[in-house]
């Protein structure tokens, strides 16, 4: 069974945890688009009242029945006569896939239950324009984050008192890397949106 | 704290610490956040990492891992990864008792792994700290950031 649901992209994730917290589903596919005439009343009840199950149940609709139509929203496939049980979805802030197994998410929740991504997401974004460029022109940094060479110094320190950014500081060096690792991955379209809107911000 | 992997082998994990957070922060919850962001690129997951999860979970209290365990888990899995990058931001505002025992744990993750970059950044009066367990990092004292930058 194939169900469509209209969402916003910041409520993919909260239906993830919401299908894995309820067993609702063996399998969990999101796409980051659905037709365009898609109904808009179809959004999934679960995001209302994250801890009850959806009720009444959303429209059903089969994957042969949309067709090839453009596609244009996020939407969310759900599969649920599937053996193996994976949950692989777009995300949205890292702008490149990322799959992961049931069994993989308890193991690094066992691991450690912290979870940086919101915090690294909120700092970037909150982000001043320009803060921290100046150490990003430093020759000290440039040759920590890109030189293999052994003789490298492998330790940085940034020192300040509140207040100067420090934590900015640290965001903006990983944005860096960040397109380092990965920007050569990237399509030319992702990289137009990297050079675009918020995108920006973390790739200077 | 944050963590990103790619198929070129690069990762990068991010510890922020935070006075707020002390009943949580030890070197063993840091190394472990770490190491959760190191293994989360990676499929499939280490075998030993897998085993220590199926351990723990036959057990009712479904302890969590020791530093020591950590540590053979972390250098492992550096070792498997091109280049690894660990951020950790603000260490003066980690609890000052547990201090010595995450400097000694990075120095250790530094001299195992060649292969590893560290970045941290804290306030003035932790430098001597740093120089003392990193002798010889590069000195950023000089560079101060702009009004701009404030």
């Amino acid at each position: 069974m194939t169900l469509f649901l209209r969402l916003e992209p910041s409520e993919v994730s909260v239906l993830a945890q919401c299908l894995n917290s309820h067993n609702l589903f063996s399998s969990l596919t999101l796409a980051q688009t659905c037709p365009k005439e898609f109904p808009a009343t179809s959004r999934c009840p679960l995001f209302t009242q994250p801890r009850t199950p959806p009720s009444p149940p959303p429209p059903l609709t089969t994957r042969s029945e949309m067709g090839s139509a453009a596609y244009q929203n996020p939407a969310i496939t759900i599969n649920q006569n599937v053996g193996n049980v994976t949950d692989s979805y777009k995300n949205v802030w890292n702008n490149y896939e990322i799959s992961m197994s049931d069994e993989k998410r308890q193991i690094l929740e066992w691991l450690s239950p912290m979870a940086p991504r919101e915090r690294h997401q909120a700092v970037s974004e909150s982000r001043m324009g320009g803060v921290g460029n100046w150490l990003l022109g430093t020759s000290e940094f440039e040759k920590w984050h890109t030189s293999e060479d052994q003789a490298v110094n492998p330790v940085l320190f940034c020192h300040g008192d509140p207040g100067v950014g420090k934590t900015y500081l640290r965001c903006v060096k990983v944005a860096v890397l960040e397109c380092q690792s990965v920007s050569a991955k990237l399509t030319q379209e992702r990289k137009q949106k990297l050079s675009s809107n918020r995108y920006n911000v973390r790739c200077l | 704290m944050c963590d990103a992997f790619d198929k070129d082998n690069v990762a990068v994990a991010c510890i922020y610490c935070d006075f707020h957070e002390h009943k949580e922060q030890s070197a063993a919850t840091v190394l472990a956040a770490l190491l959760k962001q190191l293994v989360a690129g990676v499929e499939p997951i280490p075998e030993e990492i897998k085993e220590a999860f199926d351990r723990a979970k036959r057990k009712v209290d479904g302890r969590a891992l020791r530093l020591p365990e950590i540590y053979t888990m972390l250098i492992k899995s550096i070792s498997s990864l091109r280049r690894g990058f660990i951020c950790i931001d603000a260490l003066d505002e980690f609890p000052t008792k547990h201090r010595p025992e995450l400097w000694d744990s990075l120095q250790y993750i530094v001299r195992e792994c060649s292969n590893i970059r560290l970045f941290i950044t804290g306030r003035p009066h932790i430098r001597e700290e740093v120089k003392k367990y990193f002798p010889g990092y590069p000195d950023l004292s000089s560079i101060r950031p702009t009004k701009e930058d404030i």
